[in-house]
Parts: C-alpha cells; structure tokens; sequence
C-alpha cells in the first residue's frame, strides 16, 4: 500500500522539479534528431537521382554500313563476352531512320535527306558507368583509329567525366552534412542530459551518503536519459512524418515524372523512410541511456 | 571491541598537501569521541576515509576489525549502511518533507514499506521532531534541519554515527540541543565521533578528545577538554 503511492509520488514531484531539464533535453534530441533525418532523405534522394543519372550513360557503337555479317556477329559476341556490359541492343539502319523521323516530325530536314543516310548500332549499357571509356577504348586499335566495321562510338566524353566528378563531390559533401550533424547531435545531447544530471548531483550525493547501492542511484538518471532520448526522437519521428507527408512526398513526385528515378527515399521500393525513422527513435534511446551512463560516471563509481 | 581502528594511516591529496600524516588511532564499541583541532588539522578527512569518500595514501583502516582499504567499489554502500554521517550543512533535499527525508534513506537501501511507516516516526521522536514530519526544510530552523539530517542518519540504527561539525552553523543553545541527542543516541550504544572546534560543547561534556593539528595527533585524553 505504501510504497507505489510513495514511488508515484516520488516520481510525479521529481518530473515537476525537473521539468525545465527534461523539457530542454527532449526539445533538443527531437529537433537535431529532425534535422539529421531531414538530411538523410536528402542526401538519399540525392545519391538515387545521381545513380539514376548514372546509369543512363551509355555508349553507341556505329558501324559502317558495308560491314559483314560475320564480323558484325563477332563484334556482338565481344561485346556481350565482357562483364561490364549490362545490356546491348542492336538498331539496324531502317529503325535508326524510323527513329529519327519520330523524333523530327515536320521539320525540313526530312524533305532535304536522300536515302539512309544513317548507320546502325549497338547501344550498350554498362554495369559499372564509370568504365564507359575504358569499354570505349576497346574498339580503337593502337594508334587511336577505330577497328575494322566500325564507325563511331560515342558517349559524350566530356559530359560523363564532368558528371562523375560532381557526382562524387556531392556524395562526398552529403556525407560530410550527416557526419556533422550526427556529432553535433551527439555532443548537443550528451551536454543537455549531463547538465540535467549535474542539476540534481545533490540527490545522488544524499542517495550514497545513506547507503544506496550504485544501480539503485544510476537506475533512474539510465530509465530518465532514454525515456528524454526516446520521447524526443518520438517527436522528430512524427515531425518528420508529417514533412515527408505532405512536402517531400511532393518533390519525389515531380522528380519521379521528370527524370524517371526509381530509387527514392519515400516513393522508392526500399521503403528507406521507414528504416530512417527506425533508426532515429534507436539512435535517440540510445543516445539518451549512453550520455546518462557517461555522465553518471562522474558522480558514481563503479 | 575496537570498533574503529587507524594503523599508520597517511592522506596525501594531490596536489602534496599531507592531510594526515601517519595517524594511529582506535576507538572503542560505544564511545564518543570528541576530534578537535583548527580548518584544515585534518578532521573532515577522516571522516571521509572512513566513509570512502576518499582513499588513503598508505596505512591501513579497519572498522569492526574488517580492514576497509581494499573493499570493492560496489562493497561501499554497504559500508555506509553502517556508518551514518551528520554535516555541517545538513545536506537535506529541499523538495521532500521532514519525514520524507528520513524515509528516503530507508526507501533507497530497499527496506519494506511497513519498516519505513514504523521506523521513521520513531525516530523522528527520538530527535523530537515528531510534529513537524509534514515541514519542507526551508520551514524548519537550522537546529531542526539538524535533527532531521540527524534523525535521517540514524534511523536504519548504524553502529556508528560520524558529525563533522554538526553544530557550525548553529548557536550556542541550538548546539545543546543537537548535543542532548547525539548523546543520547550514544548511550543506545552508537559509537560517536564528531569533528569539531566548538570549545564550549567540548568541555561542557568532558568525553575523549583527540586533538589534530597540520594532520597529526598532539593530544588524547581519556576525559578532556578543548584544550588552552
């Protein structure tokens, strides 16, 4: 009878005192938590619309038109033997021209050509996009000439290198925001939950001058720190529901219609949103319970 | 039976200051002792070895004939389950009650809740403050902020009670009364030690004084007084 009413009590006054404390710590592992998971739907959409981007690079390989059968046969069986190729797909003369009909309905240029002008190709994609030149190399002799059949290939040379280097500065920069912002996290909840625990450093001292057992003093500054760490990244978790909701579902949607990116945090497959928000409530209890254990260290010994 | 025992005990902090400098001492089961001397004669740092709140440099410390010196960190609140300590600034948590004080020390070493319910009126009787159970601290006089500390010290009955300047901050007829009970908690069987440099309590009660100065004894009578 006495001791629930007791530990209610105890526990109803010491949340009333400490109220600013945990207030304070809770705001904060909610906001820098929001920020943190704002940032990784970010850079994840970020990494998928360049991956996307990525893998649209492509080579076309021309042939001459009086190439032969056999050694066009040979090319493709080159071509399919190597394993950075993905996929390869042949367009003959008549679909080349078919194509670009489509693609130049009404205008001029049809009226003036005479014939076919057009050779067909092989249109590869690759596995890896950064070895398109290297893959590109392998149709010119020594001395830079295209081999025999060939024509052309062509990639967009300087496009694809301008693409790989900002692609690599971005992911690098990416990284970089979410780093620093998880140790900012860090450090900013670990300071609030050390200066609650300070705030009340009079009780845990009173608590082992009477004889108190050292679990019995951490137990509840542990159950207060992921309770603050838990509750706060609650929070972010439905602050970040509700912006993904109704905001950044929106900007998927548009990149989704324009570019034909798959991969996206929300809208893509992975359901990457939902690992997201799993990993701030975890990152948050975690953080809670560790920064109270670090900084109980300092008033109890073990 | 010896109930605390110093063998050669040195404390030395660290920035060289020798606190104590090799004190041998016992004191028996059920004494009083007084331990006087001026700030800084080493007198708060033997209560703190005794509660091992510090470590000594070498020497070593037995309390009821268990040497303490090498006891496991976890084995510490143990010991000061019976060891009570009574400060000169009382070290009473503003937002508990009197009596929830008091209670807090038996809640937080795991006592039942009837042993609470029983054992804290009690003592709050023996220090004659069974009336204000109700008061917060910052409505209680410092002498019976005193009591409170002292009643919260002792109510799990420990074989001995340590005060380091119990009456430091009070005056002279609030310091009787602190006195009265610290005796009478005394002649239950408690060994008492108390830290002091109040001349007056000293020798109006004429028990053993050790006199401390600059970390070593320089007195030790059987029935003393402060001193000249």
């Amino acid at each position: 009878m006495f001791r629930p009413r007791y530990y209610f009590s105890e526990t109803f006054v010491s949340f009333k005192r400490n109220f600013l404390m945990a207030f304070t710590a809770i705001t904060t592992v909610a906001i820098t938590l929001f920020i943190v998971g704002f940032f990784a739907v970010l850079v994840y959409d970020i990494q998928g619309i360049i991956n996307s981007i990525r893998g649209q690079v492509e080579l076309a390989v021309y042939l001459e038109d009086n190439i032969t059968a056999e050694l066009k046969q040979y090319i493709e069986d080159e071509i399919l033997s190597w394993e950075e190729t993905g996929s390869i797909a042949y367009v003959s003369k008549e679909q080349a021209l078919e194509q670009f009909k489509q693609q130049n309905e009404g205008s001029d240029i049809l009226k003036e050509m005479q014939g076919n002008p057009l050779p067909a190709s092989y249109e590869i994609t690759l596995n890896d996009p950064e070895k398109v030149e290297l893959v590109a190399l392998r149709f010119m002799d020594k001395d830079g000439n295209y081999i025999e059949g060939i024509n052309d290939v062509v990639y967009g040379q300087t496009y694809v290198r301008r693409l790989f280097s900002i692609t690599a500065i971005i992911g690098t920069i990416g990284l970089l925001i979410i780093v620093v912002l998880l140790l900012a996290t860090i450090v900013l909840i670990f300071n609030t939950i050390r200066l609650s625990i300070y705030a009340r450093r009079k009780e845990i001292e009173v608590m082992k001058l009477v004889g108190a057992s050292n679990w019995f003093v951490r137990m509840p500054f542990l159950f207060e720190g992921f309770f603050e760490g838990f509750f706060g990244s609650t929070i972010s978790v439905v602050l970040l529901y509700f912006l993904s909701r109704f905001l950044l579902i929106r900007g998927e949607r548009v990149i989704v219609d324009t570019m034909r990116v798959k991969d996206l945090a929300i809208l893509g497959s992975g359901n990457i949103i939902i690992y997201i928000y799993a990993g701030i409530l975890v990152l948050g209890g975690l953080l809670g319970i560790i920064s109270s254990a670090i900084a109980l260290r300092r008033y109890v010994k073990t | 039976m010896k109930m605390i025992e110093f063998k050669n005990v040195s404390k030395i902090y660290e920035n060289d200051t020798a606190a104590l400098k090799n004190i041998s001492l016992s004191i028996e089961k059920g004494e009083f002792l007084f331990m006087v001397g001026p700030s800084g004669s080493g007198k708060s740092t033997f209560i703190k070895l005794l509660i091992k709140e510090i470590e000594e440099t070498s020497g070593s410390i037995f309390i009821a004939g268990r040497n303490i010196c090498n006891l496991k960190n976890s084995r510490i609140p143990q010991l000061r389950r019976n060891i009570g300590c009574v400060f000169q600034d009382f070290k009473l948590l503003p937002n508990k009650t009197a009596f929830e004080n008091v209670a807090f020390a038996l809640e937080v070493i795991g006592r039942p809740g009837y042993e609470v319910k029983v054992q804290v009126p009690q003592v709050l009787k023996l220090v004659g403050l069974h009336n204000r159970e109700r008061s917060y601290p910052h409505q209680l006089s410092g002498g019976e902020q005193q009591r409170i500390s002292i009643a919260r010290a002792f109510v799990n009955r420990p074989p001995i009670l340590l005060a380091d300047e119990p009456t430091g901050n009070l005056d002279p007829a609030t310091s009787e009364g602190i006195m009265k009970i610290l005796s009478r908690i005394n002649l239950i069987g408690t060994t008492v030690v108390m830290a002091t440099h109040d001349r007056s309590i000293v020798n109006s009660m004429r028990r053993r004084v050790v006199e401390l100065e600059e970390g070593e004894i320089i007195r030790d009578q059987k029935r003393g007084v402060y001193g000249d």
